[in-house]
């Protein structure tokens, strides 16, 4: 074909065109931002580095020490789901969190700061996504330590044992247990939830024990209810009325409707997504029912309050966070909730998982004297201990012939509603959540030989 | 506690809700030639816009129901204008068009989240007390919302049957060619027709949100019941949208009470069934969608 003079100039172009793209590929080595799928982005909690002074180098604990070097950057991954509120919370928390570290100088770790830098890309809510965000993590970002919200965990657990990654995440996914893990970590601390609930109430209310629950028809709600049915009956609670409705369903009138035919004195409504449990109350409340609502959920009094009116707390508890009263009750919690005010205004009372695994990792750190994830995960496996705006947390392992490892238990409060506020009714410490998670969840959680 | 007229009650509130928002996608589907997946997210969009006039702004709640409505269908027309009056003309509209409204679903469902948050809203204290008449339990807000469905479906088929936009909406629907040769701008009629359609869905969702709550994905999971009832009632048929909306929001009510979750599997058998017997529907004529 005889090449016109048009056709030639458009060779050349594209030729030129190509020959740009290459270098700019070749050149691009640590891109900051980018829109390849999956979709990807890098929030950076670090300023630039600085020379250092005397401030503490964060809020949780550990020896302050100062260091006139400039701070490293430590890179910390998110894969997070981006299309749900918890996914948006974790990646969220986790950066104001960061924050509140690099604005108290860094994190000190054997005597150099570190600026804690965080890279997110999204999971897309299937293996693959999730799959494809930690190769990214781990190949090209070279990132050591990543964060879940449960999504894809399963695939993640993998890759994370298999190149020496930690891995700290939440969900109930078997793989997150597994007895072989080394660097994954269930370490949110939402497994002590219920049995705190569950023995905070059989121990006040030893008359109470007609119990109706009610779930999300999903692998989640039906490992839930497996696991919660379980230990409300060991616990001395009679279960008469298990329910089960579509996740995402709206409509729970049904539901409340056969809730209400079995006469419960406590409902313990479980719904996945942040707005369900709250339906199921009102539905519940809206019938005529008097009795008690019991959640172990994370719901903040503020966005129940959105939902049901108060009459219907006037008999309810549930679990709470450090963070959610005012003030808050540790030192750590009042900073990260005046990062997150400042941030966005006001306390919204968001999922703080990120906040609690970012804790978790600077922690683990200090105590480690390193940032390598052999040193850190041996300190996180070994039983750690760390303060974080939940609370104070416990990695703790099966005791001896069981099959799991670590999880994470959070010392809750209890908090009822008054005045449209949380009020603190009572507290679990850590050794009594020690026992009732040993009693109540981990023998229908963790399969024992 | 009457629990059969409970179930009835719960599942005519139901229904009625679910047939407001399937005449709106039945419009669209049949006039648009459209299937217009971002429906349910003006749903969504409705219930937050309610939610920021009386929160946000301290509006009264009626006022707040009128402009949820009035932005969800300036969305539904400005939606029309930028992406899918184009696309109605082209080659393979069918896909392009369905690809677009994928596309709009994700990019409206993460504006919402980006504008709103995280957290779930909702408006208590709209409504005074529920009452209690032979044994079941009524809601102020369920009462309204069986009043307004019933008016909006009786608008709705006056609106396309005996006025002159439908008309206009029918004969741009069967002959877009011949409708211009009689002075019918076709791309006004779709532009309407998704305006009325999206508001109507606005509407349902403002009406809801005292009632159900408000949460970002709440949309996603009603355009798929609604495109169930589509299925039972015919795709084309309004009158087979009321049907299917009133027969689904009982099964659902009365089989979640009997049955449990699984009757979703239920519900998805008998349609199956009736789709097996009435390829249409059960009141469908079959609508040229143009694949």
């Amino acid at each position: 074909m005889k090449r016109t003079p048009k056709c030639v100039c458009l060779l050349v172009i594209l030729g030129m065109v190509m020959a740009v793209a290459v270098a700019a590929v070749g050149c691009g080595s640590e891109s900051t931002t980018t829109t390849a799928a999956p979709a990807a982005s890098i929030t950076t909690a670090a300023t630039a580095p600085t020379e250092t002074t005397a401030a503490p180098t964060e809020t949780t604990e550990g020896p302050t020490e100062t260091t006139t070097a400039a701070p490293e950057a430590l890179k910390v991954g998110l894969v997070v789901w981006k299309g749900w509120a918890v996914g948006v919370d974790v990646a969220n928390t986790a950066e104001v969190m960061a924050k509140v570290v690099n604005d108290a100088g860094g994190l000190d770790v054997g005597g150099t700061k570190h600026m804690i830098e965080l890279i997110s890309y999204d999971s897309e809510n299937t293996q693959d996504g999730a799959v494809l965000a930690m190769n990214r993590l781990v190949f090209e970002d070279g990132v050591k330590y990543v964060l879940n919200d449960s999504t894809g965990v399963e695939a993640l657990t993998a890759i994370a044992e298999e190149n020496g990654v930690i891995l700290l995440a939440m969900g109930v996914a078997p793989a997150l247990f597994s007895p072989d893990n080394r660097y994954t970590f269930p370490a949110d601390g939402s497994y002590a939830s219920s049995p705190a609930i569950l023995g905070w109430l059989a121990d006040t209310f030893p008359d109470m024990k007609r119990v109706a629950l009610a779930y999300t028809d999903d692998q989640m709600g039906h490992m839930s209810a497996q696991v919660q049915t379980a230990s409300w009956q060991t616990a001395g609670f009679e279960v008469v009325s298990t329910e089960f409705f579509p996740a995402g369903q709206t409509d729970l009138s049904a539901v409340a409707t056969k809730v209400m035919a079995a006469d419960p004195e406590v409902v313990w409504p479980c719904g996945s997504g942040p707005t369900l449990s709250e339906s199921i109350v009102k539905a519940v409340f809206e019938r005529g029912y008097e009795g008690m609502f019991a959640m172990g959920n994370a719901t903040s009094a503020a966005t129940l309050l959105t939902m049901v009116p108060e009459a219907a707390l006037a008999n309810y508890v549930n679990y709470a966070y450090d963070v959610e009263f005012d003030p808050a009750l540790s030192p750590v919690a009042e900073a990260f909730k005046a990062a997150w005010v400042e941030k966005n205004g006001e306390w919204t009372g968001p999922e703080v998982s990120g906040a609690t695994f970012v804790s978790c990792l600077c922690t683990a750190m200090q105590e480690a004297a390193s940032i390598e994830p052999d040193a850190v995960a041996a300190v996180i496996g070994g039983g750690l201990e760390f303060q974080s705006p939940a609370g104070a947390l416990r990695m703790t392992s099966a005791t001896e012939g069981g099959t799991w490892t670590n999880v994470g238990l959070l010392a809750y409060n209890v908090k009822k509603i008054e005045g449209g506020q949380p009020v603190q009714q009572g507290a679990i410490a850590l050794d009594r959540m020690s026992e009732l998670f040993y009693q109540l969840v981990a023998p229908n959680l963790f399969p024992q030989p | 506690m009457n629990i059969p007229g409970q179930l009835f009650f719960d599942g005519l509130v139901g229904g009625l809700v679910y047939v407001t928002l399937a005449l709106g996608m039945v419009l669209i589907t049949s006039i648009n030639r459209i299937l217009f997946l971002a429906y349910g997210v003006f749903y969504t969009l409705g219930a937050y816009v309610v939610w920021y006039c009386v929160k946000g702004l301290g509006l009264p709640y009626a006022v707040a129901v009128i402009i949820a409505v009035v932005a969800a269908a300036l969305v539904g027309v400005a939606s029309h204008l930028l992406i899918f009056q184009r696309l109605q003309r082209s080659k393979g509209a069918f896909l392009g068009t369905l690809i677009a409204s994928l596309g709009l679903m994700l990019v409206l469902n993460q504006t919402i989240l980006l504008i709103f948050g995280t957290v779930p809203r909702g408006l208590e204290g709209v409504f005074p007390d529920a009452l209690k008449v032979w044994g079941i339990t009524m809601s102020p807000a369920k009462l309204t919302a069986i009043g307004i469905g019933i008016a909006i479906t009786a608008v709705m088929f006056v609106v396309v049957m005996k006025t002159r936009l439908g008309r206009a909406m029918r004969v741009a629907s069967f002959m877009p060619e011949i409708a211009s040769l009689h002075g019918i701008n076709s791309n006004w009629v779709y532009r309407t027709t998704l305006g009325l359609a999206t508001g109507v869905a606005g509407l349902a969702g403002a009406l809801l949100a005292p009632t159900y709550g408000i949460s970002s994905g709440m949309g996603n999971t009603v355009i798929w019941t609604v495109l169930l009832m589509m299925m039972v009632g015919g795709m084309d048929s309004m009158f087979g949208a009321v049907v299917g909306g009133l027969v689904v929001g009982q099964l659902l009510s009365f089989g979640q009470y009997y049955v449990g979750a699984v009757i979703q599997i239920v519900v998805f058998v008998i349609i199956g069934i009736i789709l097996y017997i009435k390829p249409n529907g059960l009141l469908g004529r079959g609508v040229d969608i143009g694949i």
